[in-house]
């Protein structure tokens, strides 16, 4: 998909470029880089016309940003931008946050998009784009719309020249919705089609190769509204009234709320039509956002841990980009025969993973109103009350009675040390505001959190963790939605072996910004999942109680000398009574504006092993022959 | 193929003999449990069979590993909870936990 090859004119205009002085390069022509005029001086354009840009090509890529209300760049450190930054020096209004690591900055823009529903623009070299790989491929499963942008590209290819490899571009294929070059010849059209793109659906990053974009251009400046850039789609009426036939006529109905939900902003609609006919509500283990209050008595969790009703009759799922695999696999095929019903605004997410009964194309805000519509006009307000009621009592039942469950395991080991994860979830929905922002990158234990944690609603909002699961994400996002969200608490929930997949780079960024954020290590010296997984059926190393690659407490990481090395504070809890007051110094110190690492010692889960701390030992010191300097 | 495996997983559960010298398949808490067990833990743990073949566990153990998988979402009532662990235990109870073996060669091992 990439733009053809425009030599002719490009190749001139770099080389003149180049030269600095023929196209006014420098102090003078950064400061004209953002003017822009219009194309015609007697004010006769009609509305909606472009204004014309003229300057820098780096500099119509700002003023076409800028039209399109972006005001945060993410960077990473080359050269090769100069145009750019001189463009930036001139505007005054936007922000370049500097990143000591491509992928920790494609996390950061993701957070930050995810949290603002603005447009993430990053810029760095393209000798970077194996670094970005994995935060890009993270992105791409979470549908997050990026520019990713990378110098470098006006090479010739096959010479293997320095930084370079033939298709720069290539290595992001599987993770992109398009990518193109930003040619100085039509620089503004290209940056308008890439981010058309990148909103989709489906929505997702798109990488362009940027030149020096020195060359002097004239370049259409158009008003972009981001909210509206994502193509619209609406169900036709009967297939709407069909299914709302089946929700009325249905017993035990039970919808799936799922990531469009939050895209959309669709809350208060999910809400309304979930209460007007009390079904119960359940979420996929790859739930990207809390799109349903978690404390509200028709959320049922997640939904492939599904026991009641015990035969659901129709599932409905609201947005959900279903993740093929045994999760949501079973959760949709558990309960036997029923009608599935899958409403999605992206295409390409319909029936991928499995064949619904009736695959619904549409917004799903607009398919969640017109089905409440449609239900008003099948029923009367009688029945709906009547079964409205009916249901209540019986999902209440369920709820409350789960809700009680949870309660009595969490009272179980309530003082223990390690602390529980129950007890962490406990003591932050204490101390938290009810609109803080929980950023997770855990394993599968994230719900013994997320269930202590009033999430969802008006209550606490959780984005992520990420469904692309690529560890060295987590810290960076969390750092991302501080940015685009300043006024609230922001708490990133990382293991330690997550934090250990390069993320120690992004607390740079948190201290050389003030962003006040807490991120709290749940620490249990393992790679727990993995290793919970590998000794599940048992086996020769479950067996010997050895597992090769899970224990990480040698070396026993010190994560908060880590937090101070970068200047932030650090708290370490290792005993359940001392973790009130640890959150509340933590709390004190980001009123204060300054983020803290709180690293806990938390339990390990899962069966146990017989030699939980063994690993394959091996000692370069022991083995070698001669002593260096010795 | 995952409801293959879940179907499985609930006969597997449903077929499990209870261990002699427990308290017998008899039992009305055993046999509750082994209900509970093949509707919510099934849901998930399609090997179920073959976890409780190798996961030998206390009574204690056990109980907390329900708690853990009730705060885990495993829809448990409360009056559920000792009849679950009671199959559990019945079916892969061990007297006391394992513990390392000091004879084994990579005992000192870090």
């Amino acid at each position: 998909m990439s733009s053809p090859p425009k030599p002719s004119r490009r190749d001139f205009l770099a080389a003149t470029a180049a030269t600095g002085v023929a196209l006014g390069m420098g102090q003078v022509a950064g400061a004209a880089a953002q003017q822009t005029t219009a194309a015609k001086p007697d004010n006769t354009l009609t509305k909606g016309e472009p204004e014309i840009y003229r300057g820098t090509a780096a500099g119509a890529v700002l003023a076409q940003l800028r039209a399109a209300g972006v005001r945060t760049l993410f960077h990473t450190n080359t050269s090769g931008f100069v145009p750019l930054w001189e463009a930036v020096y001139a505007a005054g209004d936007v922000q370049v946050i500097n990143m000591t690591h491509e992928g920790q900055a494609v996390a950061a823009a993701a957070g930050y998009t995810m949290a603002s529903r603005n447009l993430g623009f990053f810029f760095g070299s393209h000798v970077g784009i194996p670094n970005a790989l994995s935060n890009t491929y993270n992105a791409w499963k979470d549908r997050v719309p990026l520019l990713l942008t990378y110098s470098g590209g006006q090479r010739e290819e096959g010479k293997d020249g320095f930084e370079w490899w033939d298709n720069t571009l290539g290595p992001t294929e599987a993770f992109t919705t398009w990518r193109g070059d930003l040619d100085a010849e039509d620089v503004t059209d290209t940056l308008r089609l890439a981010i058309k793109f990148a909103f989709g659906p489906p929505s997702g990053p798109v990488t362009l190769t940027f030149g020096a974009g020195g060359e002097k251009v004239e370049a259409p400046i158009h008003p972009i509204d981001l909210a509206t850039m994502r193509a619209r789609s609406r169900a036709p009426a009967d297939v709407i009234e069909t299914i709302a036939r089946w929700l009325v006529e249905a017993e035990n109905p039970l919808f799936v709320v799922g990531s469009q939900v939050g895209v959309e902003g669709a809350h208060a609609e999910m809400l309304a039509l979930a209460e007007k006919l009390s079904v119960p509500v359940a979420e996929t283990m790859h739930s990207l956002y809390a799109n349903f209050p978690n404390d509200h008595p028709l959320f049922v969790g997640e939904l492939q841990a599904q026991r009641y009703p015990r035969k659901q009759d129709l599932l409905i799922s609201f947005g959900e980009s279903f993740t093929a695999g045994r999760e949501d696999e079973r959760g949709l095929t558990a309960s036997g025969p029923r009608r599935l019903v899958h409403i999605s605004h992206d295409s390409q997410a319909l029936g991928r993973s499995f064949a619904p009964d009736m695959t619904v194309l549409s917004d799903v805000r607009a398919a969640i109103r017109d089905l409440s519509d449609a239900v008003d006009a099948i029923a009367t307000r009688d029945r709906i009350a009547r079964i409205r009621s009916t249901r209540l009592a019986q999902v209440s039942a369920l709820t409350n009675g789960l809700k009680q469950s949870r309660e009595i395991a969490l009272r179980a080991n309530f003082d223990s040390s390690p602390v529980t994860w129950e007890r962490v979830g406990f003591e932050l929905e204490k101390v938290l505001d009810k609109d803080a922002v929980i950023v997770p990158e855990l394993g599968t234990q994230y719900y013994k959190i997320y269930r202590q944690l009033k999430l969802g609603g008006a209550n606490k909002q959780r984005i992520g963790r990420t469904k692309g699961d690529a560890l060295g994400w987590g810290v960076a996002a969390a750092f991302g939605v501080n940015l685009a969200l300043p006024d609230r608490q922001v708490v990133a929930l990382q293991g330690d072996g997550g934090f250990l997949f390069n993320q120690s780079e992004a607390l740079w960024s948190i201290a050389r910004y003030e962003a006040p954020m807490l991120i709290v290590v749940m620490n249990n010296h393992s790679y727990n999942e993995s290793r919970a997984r590998n000794m599940l059926n048992g086996g020769t190393f479950y067996d010997a109680g050895k597992d090769f690659n899970g224990y990480l407490g040698d070396p026993n990481v010190e994560f908060t000398k880590i937090a101070e090395a970068y200047g932030l504070k650090g708290e370490k809890v290792t005993r359940a009574a001392d973790l009130a007051p640890a959150l509340q110094r933590c709390l004190r110190s980001m009123r204060d504006g300054k983020a803290v690492v709180l690293d806990v010692d938390v339990a390990v889960d899962g069966a146990p092993i017989s030699q939980p701390t063994w690993y394959q030992r091996h000692s370069i010191a022991e083995i070698r022959k001669k002593r260096i300097n010795g | 193929m995952g409801k293959r495996l879940a179907l499985v997983a609930v006969t597997l559960v449903m077929s499990w003999p209870c261990t002699a010298g427990a308290q017998g398949s008899d039992n009305p808490q055993i046999e509750k449990g082994r209900v509970v067990v093949a509707q919510a833990c099934t849901t998930c743990h399609t090997t179920l069979g073959r976890m409780l073949q190798v996961h030998k566990q206390t009574r204690e153990q056990w109980r907390d590993l329900v708690f853990f998988m009730i705060s885990r979402g495993a829809q448990i009532m409360p009056d559920e909870i000792d009849a679950v662990t009671a199959f559990l235990v019945a079916n892969s109870g061990r007297e006391r936990p394992a513990a390392p073996s000091p004879g084994q060669p990579d005992s000192k091992a870090r």
